[in-house]
């Protein structure tokens, strides 16, 4: 969509909540957009990377995560889906144009139908990496070429202040806490009057497979109504090697709206957070991910 | 990562791959002690090839699995929603009636819960309704009082249980719900906390006690079920919050449960489907055994065993580059 209404839209999705489900449905599939973004190729020609990097499964999680949405879409539940794959999912969708200069490369967020900042709901998976000091974290991308950038950053390229209200990042270290705790993604992909809500990502290196596709399918189908972020953590969670810790960070103008919009928004019920002006991580107690510290216990 | 830490896992990496070349050694000398039925394959002395070039950790690689299911199993009838409200919900009152939000998913809402299920997809959403469903709180300047008490809903409750309690409360539901011993795997006891970081505070807020949360994972035969998992969710003053389930009933027949393949034989294919997939030589993998679902279509699964091989995630990795620790599957399983 191309012009902004998310808080508004959700405010009215909000409300009607309260008296029933169905009225839900009705109030919030006004204009819902889920764009996915899978990148699983590097190292060949236009490709950023190695081909190491290389692993087909992230696109099948994403095809995962849309699925539900195409099913609802299919009962007139849901607007529009749209999946980006490999070179198309390029470092200039995922760049403000208020960070080109920081940046020096192409910004084009509100690409329609392309730009994350022009989806509601957005998926992507790939390879990451952070740093604690300065505080970022970043995302392989899916083209290499002239504007263009093979990692997309939080600090230099990312702001979501046109639509975008949740992003979920399947990508490891995409969600560090020491990144966060220093003022990584707030401050950096929101501004006070941004939509932007959710960011669901990992605490350190993320284990990748087909039981990923698994549980990503079955988050996306049951967060449409409640638990967007706590839906998340309880699935996303492993132990099987090293932890997979999840974690759920959340924008908004207090802890109320931003447990909220955790425990009880969803992908038709993106519950309005307020004024970006402070944010929640919500993460498992002692989590011990590979490249990322233990996660806090007291 | 931190000195020690690298220095930790340099020395697992040397242990592993201690551990690793023995258990080759063992496994190529001798294998029958952990199969059922070697194949002429598995009874060579000599190095598959391939193998070398990838220090398999095989010790969790036990005996293969029975061809047998244990008795007692979850039943498809488990998702009726008579069974689900007594088993996560208790009662419901003023139910209002159900809505389709999915190929096969329903919600239903009552006074106090929100029941979502898919019997067909053997998954469960049941969480207590709370006022989180209002208007947001009102900011500075907005008409509403921010200094009004926060709902119920909201406020930090006290902390009456700890670990043991909730996994002893949260068994008593799944048990209530028809899931037997015959298919529990290892339990997770966590606790879910959340710190804030208030405007441009430098840093950030005391760790807070959300919720305690134990999950049960499957196994059959000590196998795990892939994608099988209930999640129960308790406020930390013992009441229940929310039970998120995926735990699909295993069909009686079709399954394919074990393998006659030997140790050597499988990390010879996982050797060769390291290969295939670009895996560096070198790097350090681990098997263990784990069961694949596949959906039919009253709702159950069939199994399939495989050999999933992980491969962790490289120690150093540059700006950009490559992190993720990554898990295969090798097909073992015995046709029908």
């Amino acid at each position: 969509m191309t012009s902004r209404q998310g808080p508004r839209r959700v405010h009215r999705a909000a409300m009607a909540a309260a008296a029933g489900l169905f009225v839900v449905v009705a109030a919030a599939s006004a204009a819902n957009e889920v764009q996915v973004y899978g990148i699983a190729q590097f190292g060949g020609a236009g490709q950023c990377g190695n081909s190491d990097m290389t692993h087909p499964v992230h696109t099948e999680t994403a095809k995962a995560f849309l699925k539900p949405f195409a099913i609802l879409q299919t009962i007139g539940l849901w607007d529009a889906v749209a999946m980006l794959n490999n070179s198309n999912a390029k470092s200039s969708l995922f760049t403000d144009p208020g960070k080109a200069a920081a940046c020096s490369c192409t910004a084009d967020d509100t690409a329609i139908d392309k730009g994350l900042d022009e989806a509601d709901v957005v998926y992507v998976h790939t390879h990451g990496s952070h740093s604690a000091s300065p505080a970022w974290s970043s995302l392989s991308m899916g083209k290499s070429g002239t504007g263009l950038m093979c990692s997309a950053r939080t600090d230099l390229n990312m702001r979501w202040n046109s639509d975008l209200d949740i992003a979920v990042i399947k990508a490891c270290q995409s969600g560090d806490y020491d990144t966060w705790a220093n003022g990584g993604y707030r401050q950096q992909i929101t501004t006070s009057g941004s939509p932007f809500r959710m960011w669901n990502a990992f605490h350190g290196d993320s284990s990748c497979g087909s039981h990923v596709t698994s549980y990503v399918g079955s988050y996306a189908a049951e967060s449409f109504f409640d638990g967007v972020g706590e839906n998340w953590l309880d699935e996303a969670y492993d132990t099987s090697g090293d932890d997979d810790c999840p974690v759920s960070i959340v924008m908004g103008s207090s802890y109320a709206n931003r447990k909220n919009l955790f425990e009880n928004g969803g992908w038709l019920d993106r519950k309005d957070t307020g004024s970006k002006t402070s944010s929640t991580i919500f993460y498992f107690h002692g989590c011990a991910p590979s490249s990322g510290r233990k996660l806090p216990t007291s | 990562m931190n000195v020690t830490r690298a220095h930790n896992r340099r020395r697992a990496a040397m242990r592993v791959a201690f551990s690793a070349a023995f258990v080759i050694a063992a496994t190529q000398a001798s294998s029958s002690a952990q199969v059922t039925a070697p194949t002429a394959a598995g009874a060579r002395s000599a190095p598959q090839p391939g193998t070398l070039d990838y220090p398999f950790d095989t010790s969790k690689l036990g005996p293969p699995p029975p061809a047998r299911l244990p008795r007692g199993l979850l039943k498809v009838t488990a998702f009726e929603q008579a069974n689900v409200v007594q088993a996560f919900a208790g009662t419901l009152q003023g139910v209002a009636k159900p809505e389709r939000i999915g190929k096969s998913r329903t919600a239903v809402l009552s006074e106090g819960w929100r029941i979502e299920r898919d019997p067909l997809q053997g998954a469960l959403l049941v969480a207590r309704r709370q006022l989180g469903e209002v208007e947001r709180e009102p900011e500075a300047g907005e008409p509403g009082k921010v200094a009004d008490p926060k709902p119920p809903e909201f406020a930090r409750r006290e902390n009456k249980i700890d670990d043991a309690r909730a996994k002893a409360l949260a068994l008593e539901r799944v048990t209530k719900f028809g899931i037997g011993e015959g298919e529990l795997g290892p339990v997770a006891s966590l606790r879910l906390v959340s710190q804030d970081l208030n405007d441009d505070a430098a840093r950030p807020s005391a760790v807070e006690l959300e919720s305690y949360k134990t999950i049960f994972f499957r196994a059959i035969n000590g196998v795990p079920v892939q994608g099988s998992r209930v999640v129960v969710t308790h406020w930390p003053d013992g009441a229940l919050k929310r039970t998120l389930l995926h735990w699909p009933a295993i069909a009686e027949r079709g399954n394919r449960l074990t393998t006659r393949l030997s140790v050597p034989e499988i990390t010879r294919r996982a050797a060769a489907l390291l290969s295939r997939e670009g895996i560096a030589k070198g790097s350090r993998a681990s098997l263990r055994w784990k069961y694949i679902p596949t959906p039919q279509q009253n709702g159950e699964v069939t199994l399939q065993l495989v050999a999933a091989v992980r491969v962790p995630a490289p120690e150093q990795v540059p700006e950009g580059g490559f992190a993720e620790p990554r898990e295969y599957e090798v097909p073992v399983a015995e046709p029908d």
